[in-house]
Parts: structure tokens; C-alpha cells; sequence
């Protein structure tokens, strides 16, 4: 029986009674048409589905070495914060911070140089606009401080909270891959909540001081913490003990114990509890492929 | 399509759908609905139509007796619209032009296609059954000249094919030939009659005849045999031969029924019209009358009404391409245009004839009485006296004119100067000094109006000696006289409100005093002060709080203080002075006023200006700034928002700013929108004084006392009613329909059309999304003076008339009047 000629006839074929007639075997195929009615399913519809094809498996320590990334962009929120609190209590002299934080950047930058980055601005630039940022400063601080005199300051930790929550939200964490830096946005967020808190603070040199350090904590040390962990990972690993030891210093300071031992068991649990519980959920990973799947097309790249 | 008969409509109007819309084509949409009725294939319902007398019409077994349709193919080819009217109407009316966007930029329109073929269908159904019959004939009939006694009389009108006659006047008792050699001396008549002068032209005199006969029959083989019984009866109409096959109702039955007609044919149409009397002004139109100028009317049409037109036109074009009424016109359709102007001339050219009938039934007399010389000795004498008295009387005439033309030149290149300067631009840029004052603008108006007026009243003097049933002076006659009427109003007005402001003077200037005092000082340093101490609990800037708050205190010090102080001990005499201006016309106080309100708060304006600016550089900065901290930047040369990678100390100082200008903009916009609020309310009471300046420069008072007074002065359209359908058994009587033309008087709408332009257009520009945005961004909101004024000038040609314009005609003027003179004098002279 020839196959096309009977699917063409096809008044004829409605009335054909599955019993009498033997059954031709169902084919996947939309535009022929076929003696089984429509809502008819094969046993074999469903046999090409393919299930965890791409699935990884992470390993505990790769993933909780990696978590050191995101702890360390963390830390240097959480200093940002002590900082403004030691400045905002008149506990110690502003322009401290912004020296330290100053000599330390001097530090990196001459690592940085030192070692062969290959520099895609010359030193007289970094040098100009060096110049530009810290008198724009110097210009802008006294109209800062008065900026936001009139409201309360609840609305400004809450706008400050939201900015340093996004600004975390949206950072670069990735390692090694040459993407254009500094990401803007994350830079934004962090300039602009540092620019709202210091405009709480009371005389000018805190409001300068306190603008520069965060200058120099926002727009460039991520630049060079970045650099770090793409030059060595253990550089990276050291940086991070370094900024958490600081920052647990900080915390005794600022909150006392206390603070310190929520702080400390937030930061254990992200870097050894969170991986455990990341690898523990994988069972339940359920990804489903089949030849319904777009086709991915394969580039043959060079 | 299908004016189906429901109990309301009872008119076959040309009225229409004007209801719904009220400007450019006021009776011209309902066009169609006499279309249709030749047309036929639609329905006409008629009132008082008395149901025929066949019994079983399918109306009256409805038992609607007193309700009749008619569906009419037998009216045959006749047309009443120019071709290219009608299918325009009928298009504008049926393809109901929607027209929605699509995407961004194109704009699709729909049309109801179903609608142009059914009709196409039913226009090719009437042309084959009326080549295959006869045409109806149709009789124009003069209901109010119909003579008192009902002896046998001539019929006198036009005859415009050979089924389309005219009737323009009944002749009792005067003999045939004698009619036609009347009508045939009409055209060269040398009698003194002065209408005759314009005459010529007015009319087709080929078509001039006599067409018919009243209660007798003549050998002559006239059209119209006609019997009358009684004078107010309805004429019936005879034929001289026997009946044909055609005639009969039998002869349509088959087509009828073919057609799924429900009546019969009625092969004479007879329409009743009252004569237009023309010297009272009174005409038939099909258009409605015109107020403000042909030129005016497109002029004022701005961008957007003439860009819908203009598209609306192109696609009608289109759609018409492929026409349905590809056949040549003829004879009976091209009447369409001449019988209403025959009927305009009917009463002048009747009165013409019987008095040229009378003439001739007294010339040939040689033999006189006694009593008769001195009958006529004495009207000899009386004329002679009288032509002595008006010769005198229009030398006198001579004489004042000639003064008076020397008088209005030297006015004329007086105001020509006055112009000059009020109207000077140096530069384009630069506005002149009437789009700036409300008072000059209103000097410049009158001035305009004053050099027109002379060359209004030379066309209307032309026109008197002329023609009266001419029917294209009427619109002007009345620009005339409304503007006339308006001057004189707004002076009787003013001087009353010139003398209350005079005798209130004290109290007027006190008053002002306050307002500069309390409202213009004290007031606005307290608005500013408030502003400056955290207004209603918004938290502004206190820097920059105190800096807007003194910049503006020391402008409004400065303006108020220094310079209004100055101007204040001469404000009793400037009160004054808009007193006395009052006695020129309630325009001038209104204007004056306007503009000192407009001086006054010149501080406001200058206010409004700079915090305008500020917030508007404001916002754009922050704008491009919140581009820069997303990363993105804006492309100007494409147009769009582009993402960018900023260097460090860009995207450093970029946010510091950012950050800086977010929280100082609420200060700024909070005393933005205080002054322009301030100016705002100065411009809404200017606006107030100044639509009142336009309803007293350009109110229609005297069309509307027109319309009031005699309303067939001012046509809108006309109308048609079925007055009864009848068919009488008799031998040779043919059966007629009874239509009644009715002019329709044009619509208080339509007298107000350039108002309701005007607040449309204001609507459009001043409320609408795009000026609450502009307003808000602190952007400009142009205001379109000239726009506003532009239903002042309507009434005004677009460039007056220079001054050798003016010289040119009034000397034409006074050589016409001069050789009416000298016609006179020889009057005299001659024995």
C-alpha cells in the first residue's frame, strides 16, 4: 500500500476503523496525516529527552576560594563603613584615613606599575587627573557639606543602605577575563551613596578627607585588587586576610564584641557553610535538553 | 448610504449631518441625500404625502397611511450637483475616511470599499432604466405670483432642456405673440429702465420663452399646459397628445416590480418656490453664505487643518480615479447650476416684464383728451421740477464727494505712515510693535478696517446701480455693515465705560495703588520669603534657598521699589487717559488695560524668565548625567542612547555632580513653578481681556440681526419637502409629484464658525501634553499671537490696498458719478 496516496485521500482516512486496518506506526511528524486521533501520545514521543547534559560538578574548596572574590569587595564596603562611623563620631582625625588610604594607593600603583601591567595611560595623565579629581574635591566640599542639612538623617542611611546594596549587586567579580574596567555602574552606586553620607559630616576637611578615601576605596582598588587576582591568586588570598583582619579591627572598634561575632560568623558561613550548601542542593538540579532545543550554532572560530 | 425611511425624517434635506459637523463643508456633506433622490434606488418620505390611489400599496396596508415611501428610479439621469461636487460629497459622506497609525511615522486609511460598489451597482441600474424611459419633467412654479382672477394666461420662464422649466412669471389675459415679441424686445429695450443695464449676461436669453399656458390651450404647441382651479389649488398638468404607454402607471409596473419599487411614476415634478425678493437681499444658495473673506477663510486653516485637508483631497482624487460617472453630462444635468440662478433673477426679471408689457399696451395712443394733456402737462411739469431737484442735489453730492476723497486720501497716507511704523520690523527676529502692545495691535486693526471701508463702499455703490439679483455682493454688504456696526457699537460702549472710569477715578487709582503695593511688592517679597524658610514642609536647600530668594527679592525690589515708584504719582492721569480712550471705542480701555497689567508685572516676566532657564539647564544636565551613570550616552547624530565606557575621573566627578544637582533641583523647580504660576495668571487675565477685545471686534451682531430680521438674507443650503403625490383619473392629466423648495436659513453655527476654529486652536496649542511638558522642563511656551488675532483680521483682505489702489478707484468713482451728472444736466437741457 503506497503510503502517500493514502494520506492524500484523506476523507478517507477518518473513516477507517483502527480495528479492521493495520496500523501503520506513528511518526513524529506534523504534516503527514496519520490514522490516530489527535491527542493521541506514542510511548516513544518523549524518548530523545536528555537530562543534566551540561551539569558540573563543584568542588567544595574551588567554590570557597572562589567566594573570596565577592568576601573581599565586602570587606572593602565594610571598612567603608567604619570609616565613616569613626569620622561621623568625631572619633579620630579624618585626615588620617585619607592619608593611610592615600600612602596605600601609592603602594599599589607602583606595584601595579612595577610589575609589568602594560599601561594603556601614561603617568603624566593618571598624574592630571589625579589633580582634577582631589581639586574638584577641595571645590565641591564645602557645597556637599550643606547639601543634605535640611533631611533627617534616617532617609540618608536608608538611601546610603540601598546604594551599597546594589552597588555589591552589581560588581565585577570575574577573574582573569580582559573586560573593560572600572564597571561603571558599581563605581556609581558607591561614589554616590559615599557622596550622600559625606554630606552629613560636619566640617569640610572630614567631607574631603572622607571623599578621597572613598575615591581611592571605590575607583581604584578594585582596579588593583582586580590585577592581583589575575597576576596570583595567592596575592589575592593574602589581600583578602589582610582586609579581613582590618576589618575585624574595625568592627571591635566600631560595635564592640558584639559585632564583632555576628560579623565574623556572617563571613565564616558565606565562605565555608554557603559553598557546602550550594554543592548539597546539586541533587536536585534538573536541566532538560532534547531535539526540540534551538540548535546552537557551532562557531569555528580562526 | 441608504437614507431608509424611519417617521423622523421627513425632509429630503440638504441638511444632513451637519449637526455633527460644523465647519468647512456646512451644507455640502448632504449632498448625496438629493443624489440619492434622482439617483433614485433610495427613499424619499414625505409627512403629508397622501398615499395613491393604488390600493394595494404595500405602506398602506402597513396601515401607515399617513407615511408614504417613495422609491424613485423613474426621476431618471437628472442631476442637481456638478459632477465633481457630488461624487465628492458622496465620498467624504460614505467612505467614512478612518484613519489610524501604524508604527511610528505611517498612517493607514481605511475605507468602506463595500460601499462605493454597492452604490457604483446602483448608479449603473438607474442609467439603464433611464435611457430606456423618458425623462421626468420638471416645473419650477412661483407660488406667489399666481394671479388674483383665474382667466387664461401665459406662463413666461426659462426653458433649460426639454424637460426643465423655470417659471418666473404668469401673464393673465395678454395674447402669445404679443408675450414673445415683449420678451424678444426685452433685450434691446431702450427705456430708461436702469436695470436693464445688468441684465446682459445675467442670464441665457435663448432660454427666455414663453413655455406654457394657464386654463387655455394654445395652437402654438407650448410644453406646460396647465389648469388651475382656484388660486391657491395646485396647478395640473395636461398633455396635448394622447398618453403613451409610458405615461401610464400601467407602462411601469413591470419595471417597478422589477426593482422592488413601491410606487409609480410620476413623469411631472413640480417644486414650489417663493420668489426671492431682491431688493430686500434675499437669494437662493446652494453653499451657505460666507461671512469672512474667500481668502481669509484659507488663510486662517493653520498647518495641521490644511495638511487634513490636503490629504483628505489626494485620496478622494484616488479614490475617484477609476470614476463611475465616466459618461458625458448632459443638457439636463448641466442645469443644475442654472436654475437657481433663475429663480434669483425670477422677481426682478418679472416686475421688468410687466412693466415693459404695460408700456406697450399704452404706447400707441395719438388722440388725446383735454383732461388727458393736462393730465400729462402736469406730470411733464411735475418731472421736469423733479429731474431739476436731483440735479441739484447730486451736484451738491459732486461737491461734498470731492472733499471728501481729498479728505480720505490725506487720511489714507496719514494712517499708511502709522502703519508703516506699527508694523516695522528691523529684523525678522525682532517682533514689531503691534505684536507686542494690545493697543497698537487694536489701532492697527481699526486703522486697516478704516482703509478698507472706502473701497467696500465703492464695490457696494457699483453694485446698487447694477443688478440686484447679483448675488455675489451680499456677503461683502454684510462684512460692511457688521464692521460698521461693530465700530459704532464698541464707541457707544466705550464712551459709557470711559465716563464710568473717569467718574471713578479715584477709587480705580486707589485700587491699582493697592494692587502694585500689596499684590506686585509686599506680596511676592512674602510668597519669596516663604519660599525661602522650607515651604509647606518641603525640605528645600538653605543655601540655595537664600541665594534664588535675594537674586528675585532684589529684581522685584529693584522694579517694584525704585521704578514703579517713579511711575506712580502719574497714575491718575493715566487712568484718565483710559477713560478718555473709551470715547474711540471700548476696544481701547480694554487694550489699554492689557497692556498695563503687562508692564506692571514686567518683574514676574523677568522672574519667570531666569528660573525658567535655570531649571531648564538643570534638568538637561542631570539628564545627560544619569546617562553617565548608567554607562550610557546619548548619540546625537543617530538619535539615540548609546552605551560608553568613561574614564575613572569622568565617571568620579560625573556622579559627585549628579548627586550634588539631584538634591538641589527640588529648590529649583519649586521657585520655577512659583513663577510661572505668577505668569500664568498674568496670561490667563490677558487672555481674558482679549478675548473680550475679539468679541467686540468681531461679534456677527449684524448677521445675526439678519437672521433674526429676515432670514433668506443669509442662506445656508435648501431644502426639499414632499407636499403631496397625486394622480387624478382624468383623461391626459398627468400625474405629478409636489416638492416644495425651502431655503434653509444658514446655522447659528456657522455664523460662530470662526470661533469655534479659534478654541479649537487654542485647545490644541495651549492644552495639550506637550505644553504641561514644556511647561514643567521650564521650556518656552510659545505664544502665538498672531494666530490669536488672526479671527480679527478675517473680516480684512490679507494685504490692504495700497495707496494708488485707493486713488485709482475712488477717481473711477467720482467719473461715474460726474458722468451721472452731466447725464442729468442734459435731462434738463433737453427739451
Amino acid at each position: 500500500m503506497d503510503y502517500t496516496r493514502f494520506t492524500t485521500r484523506s476523507g478517507e482516512s477518518y473513516k477507517m476503523d483502527s480495528a479492521v486496518m493495520p496500523r501503520r506506526p506513528w511518526r513524529k511528524l506534523l504534516w503527514v496525516h496519520q490514522p490516530y486521533p489527535d491527542n493521541y501520545v506514542d510511548a516513544s514521543f518523549l524518548s530523545q529527552l536528555k537530562r543534566n547534559l551540561h551539569v558540573q560538578q563543584y568542588s567544595f574548596w574551588a567554590l570557597s576560594s572562589d567566594s573570596t572574590v565577592i568576601i573581599s569587595h565586602v570587606y572593602s564596603v565594610a571598612i567603608f563603613v567604619c570609616v565613616f562611623v569613626a569620622i561621623y563620631k568625631d572619633k579620630y582625625n579624618p585626615a588620617w584615613f585619607a592619608s593611610i588610604g592615600s600612602i596605600c594607593t601609592l603602594v599599589g600603583y607602583f606595584a601595579w606599575d612595577g610589575l609589568g601591567e602594560e599601561n594603556t595611560t601614561s603617568r603624566t595623565a593618571t598624574a592630571k587627573s589625579a589633580i582634577l579629581i582631589v581639586s574638584t574635591l577641595l571645590g565641591l566640599s564645602p557645597v556637599l557639606k550643606s547639601l543634605t542639612q535640611s533631611t533627617s538623617s534616617d532617609s540618608i542611611w536608608a538611601i546610603s543602605f540601598w546604594l551599597f546594596v546594589l552597588n555589591i549587586f552589581f560588581h565585577d567579580y570575574s577573574i582573569g577575563s580582559k573586560k573593560t574596567f572600572p564597571p561603571t555602574l558599581s563605581t556609581n552606586l558607591a561614589i554616590a551613596a559615599a557622596t550622600v553620607l559625606a554630606s552629613r559630616l560636619s566640617t569640610t576637611l572630614s567631607v574631603f578627607s572622607f571623599l578621597l578615601f572613598s575615591i581611592e576605596l571605590f575607583g581604584l582598588f578594585p582596579i588593583f585588587s582586580r590585577w592581583l587576582r589575575s597576576y596570583s591568586f595567592v596575592a589575592h588570598l593574602i589581600l583578602t586576610s589582610i582586609l579581613a583582619v582590618v576589618t575585624e579591627v574595625g568592627m571591635f572598634y566600631i560595635g564592640g564584641w558584639w559585632a564583632l561575632g555576628v560579623w565574623s560568623v556572617a563571613i565564616l558561613s558565606a565562605v565555608f557553610v554557603a559553598p557546602g550548601w550550594l554543592i548539597a542542593l546539586q541533587k536536585y538540579k534538573n536541566e532538560i535538553q532534547g531535539p526540540w532545543d534551538p540548535a546552537k550554532p557551532v562557531l569555528r572560530s580562526r | 448610504m441608504d437614507h431608509d425611511i424611519d417617521g423622523s425624517q421627513n425632509k429630503l434635506g440638504i441638511r444632513g449631518e451637519n449637526r455633527r459637523r460644523s465647519n468647512f463643508h456646512i451644507h455640502l456633506p448632504s449632498t448625496p441625500s438629493i443624489t440619492t433622490l434622482t439617483r433614485g434606488g433610495t427613499s424619499i418620505s414625505g409627512a403629508r404625502s397622501v398615499p395613491v390611489s393604488s390600493a394595494n400599496s404595500p405602506t398602506e396596508e402597513n396601515g401607515k397611511s399617513d407615511y408614504l415611501s417613495l422609491r424613485n428610479s423613474q426621476y431618471g439621469r437628472q442631476q442637481y450637483l456638478p459632477e465633481h461636487t457630488r461624487r465628492d460629497v458622496f465620498l467624504e459622506k460614505n467612505i467614512g475616511l478612518h484613519s489610524y497609525k501604524v508604527g511610528k511615522r505611517r498612517t493607514r486609511v481605511i475605507y468602506k470599499y463595500d460601499e462605493i460598489f454597492k452604490y457604483r451597482e446602483r448608479v449603473q441600474a438607474t442609467i439603464k432604466q433611464s435611457a430606456a424611459h423618458p425623462f421626468v419633467t420638471r416645473v419650477f412654479w412661483p407660488t406667489d405670483c399666481v394671479p388674483q382672477s383665474l382667466e387664461p394666461s401665459v406662463l413666461v420662464g426659462f426653458r433649460n432642456s426639454r424637460s426643465d422649466y423655470v417659471v418666473i412669471a404668469i401673464f393673465p389675459g395678454i395674447n402669445i405673440t404679443r408675450m414673445a415679441d415683449t420678451l424678444r424686445g426685452l433685450e434691446t429695450l431702450e427705456q430708461p429702465l436702469s436695470e436693464t443695464a445688468g441684465l446682459k449676461g445675467a442670464y441665457d436669453p435663448s432660454k427666455l420663452a414663453v413655455i406654457g399656458t394657464v386654463n387655455f390651450k394654445s395652437k402654438h404647441g407650448l410644453p406646460l399646459v396647465v389648469e388651475m382651479s382656484s388660486r391657491v389649488a395646485r396647478p395640473r398638468f395636461y398633455t396635448q397628445e394622447a398618453p403613451t404607454a409610458v405615461h401610464k402607471l400601467n407602462g411601469h409596473a413591470k419595471l417597478n416590480g422589477e426593482y422592488g419599487m413601491e410606487s409609480r411614476a410620476m413623469p411631472f415634478q413640480v417644486i414650489f418656490y417663493e420668489r426671492p425678493l431682491p431688493r430686500r437681499l434675499q437669494y437662493f444658495s446652494f453653499m451657505p453664505i460666507t461671512l469672512e473673506l474667500a481668502d481669509r477663510s484659507s488663510f486662517n486653516a493653520d498647518d495641521e487643518d490644511r495638511k487634513k485637508l490636503r490629504s483628505r483631497r489626494v485620496l478622494v482624487d484616488q479614490m475617484t480615479k477609476d470614476t463611475i460617472f465616466g459618461f458625458p453630462q448632459t443638457d439636463e444635468e448641466n442645469c443644475i447650476n442654472n436654475w437657481i440662478n433663475e429663480i434669483n433673477l425670477s422677481h426682478e426679471l418679472g416686475t421688468l416684464l410687466e412693466k415693459a408689457v404695460s408700456l406697450a399696451a399704452v404706447l400707441p395712443s395719438e388722440s388725446h383728451s383735454l383732461k388727458d394733456r393736462i393730465v400729462i402737462g402736469t406730470k411733464l411739469l411735475f418731472s421736469k421740477t423733479k429731474n431739476l431737484l436731483s440735479f441739484l442735489w447730486s451736484l451738491l453730492a459732486m461737491t461734498v464727494m470731492w472733499i471728501l476723497i481729498g479728505g480720505l486720501m490725506l487720511y489714507r497716507v496719514a494712517s499708511e505712515a502709522v502703519l508703516m511704523i506699527i508694523e516695522w520690523q528691523p529684523k525678522s527676529s525682532i517682533p514689531a510693535l503691534k505684536d507686542i502692545s494690545a493697543t497698537i495691535q487694536q489701532l492697527d486693526l481699526r486703522l486697516q478696517q478704516a482703509c478698507y471701508w472706502p473701497i467696500q463702499y465703492i464695490t457696494l455703490r457699483n453694485q446698487k446701480s447694477n443688478l440686484f439679483s447679483n448675488t455675489t455682493f451680499h456677503p461683502e454688504y454684510i462684512r460692511f455693515y457688521n464692521s460698521l456696526w461693530l465700530v459704532a457699537n464698541d464707541i457707544i460702549i466705550g464712551a459709557a465705560v470711559g465716563a464710568y472710569i473717569i467718574d471713578n477715578r479715584d477709587y480705580i487709582v486707589s485700587f491699582v495703588d493697592y494692587c502694585i503695593n500689596e499684590i506686585l511688592t509686599t506680596g511676592l517679597r512674602r510668597t519669596i520669603e516663604w519660599l525661602m524658610d522650607w515651604p509647606g514642609g518641603l525640605k528645600l536647600n538653605n543655601e540655595l534657598a537664600a541665594f534664588f530668594g535675594e537674586l528675585f527679592l532684589w529684581v522685584i525690589e529693584f522694579w517694584g521699589g525704585r521704578y514703579l515708584r517713579i511711575f506712580k504719582p502719574y497714575l491718575p492721569d493715566i487712568v484718565y487717559l483710559i477713560g478718555l480712550s473709551g470715547f474711540v471705542g471700548a476696544t481701547f480701555p480694554i487694550a489699554l488695560i492689557a497692556d498695563l497689567i503687562s508692564f506692571l508685572t514686567i518683574q514676574i516676566y523677568c522672574c519667570y524668565l531666569a528660573s525658567a532657564r535655570i531649571c531648564n539647564w538643570q534638568l538637561t544636565v542631570l539628564l545627560s548625567l544619569f546617562h553617565l551613570f548608567r554607562g550610557k550616552r546619548r548619540n546625537v547624530l543617530r538619535n539615540r542612547i548609546d552605551s560608553c565606557d568613561y574614564d575613572l575621573d569622568q565617571l568620579l566627578i560625573g556622579t559627585l555632580l549628579f548627586t550634588l544637582l539631584t538634591f538641589l533641583l527640588p529648590t529649583v523647580l519649586v521657585f520655577y513653578l512659583t513663577f510661572a504660576c505668577a505668569r500664568l495668571g498674568i496670561i490667563i487675565i490677558n487672555a481674558m481681556l482679549e478675548s473680550s477685545l475679539a468679541l467686540l471686534n468681531h461679534f456677527p451682531l449684524f448677521a445675526i440681526m439678519l437672521r433674526l430680521k429676515d432670514s433668506k438674507r443669509l442662506p445656508g443650503g435648501i431644502e426639499f419637502d414632499l407636499v403631496e403625490e397625486s394622480a387624478i383619473g382624468e383623461e391626459n392629466c398627468m400625474d405629478t409629484v409636489y416638492i416644495r423648495l425651502k431655503p434653509i436659513a444658514l446655522p447659528v453655527t456657522a455664523m460662530f464658525q470662526q470661533y469655534f476654529l479659534l478654541s479649537r486652536r487654542i485647545q490644541r496649542h495651549y492644552l495639550s501634553l506637550r505644553v504641561i511638558a514644556l511647561l514643567l522642563t521650564g521650556q518656552f511656551v510659545p505664544i502665538q499671537r498672531s494666530r490669536l488675532y488672526s479671527l480679527q483680521y478675517s473680516m480684512l483682505p490679507e494685504n490692504r490696498y495700497g495707496i494708488w489702489e485707493l486713488w485709482f478707484r475712488l477717481h473711477v468713482f467720482s467719473v461715474t458719478v460726474r458722468a451721472e451728472v452731466k447725464e442729468k444736466f442734459a435731462l434738463i437741457t433737453s427739451r
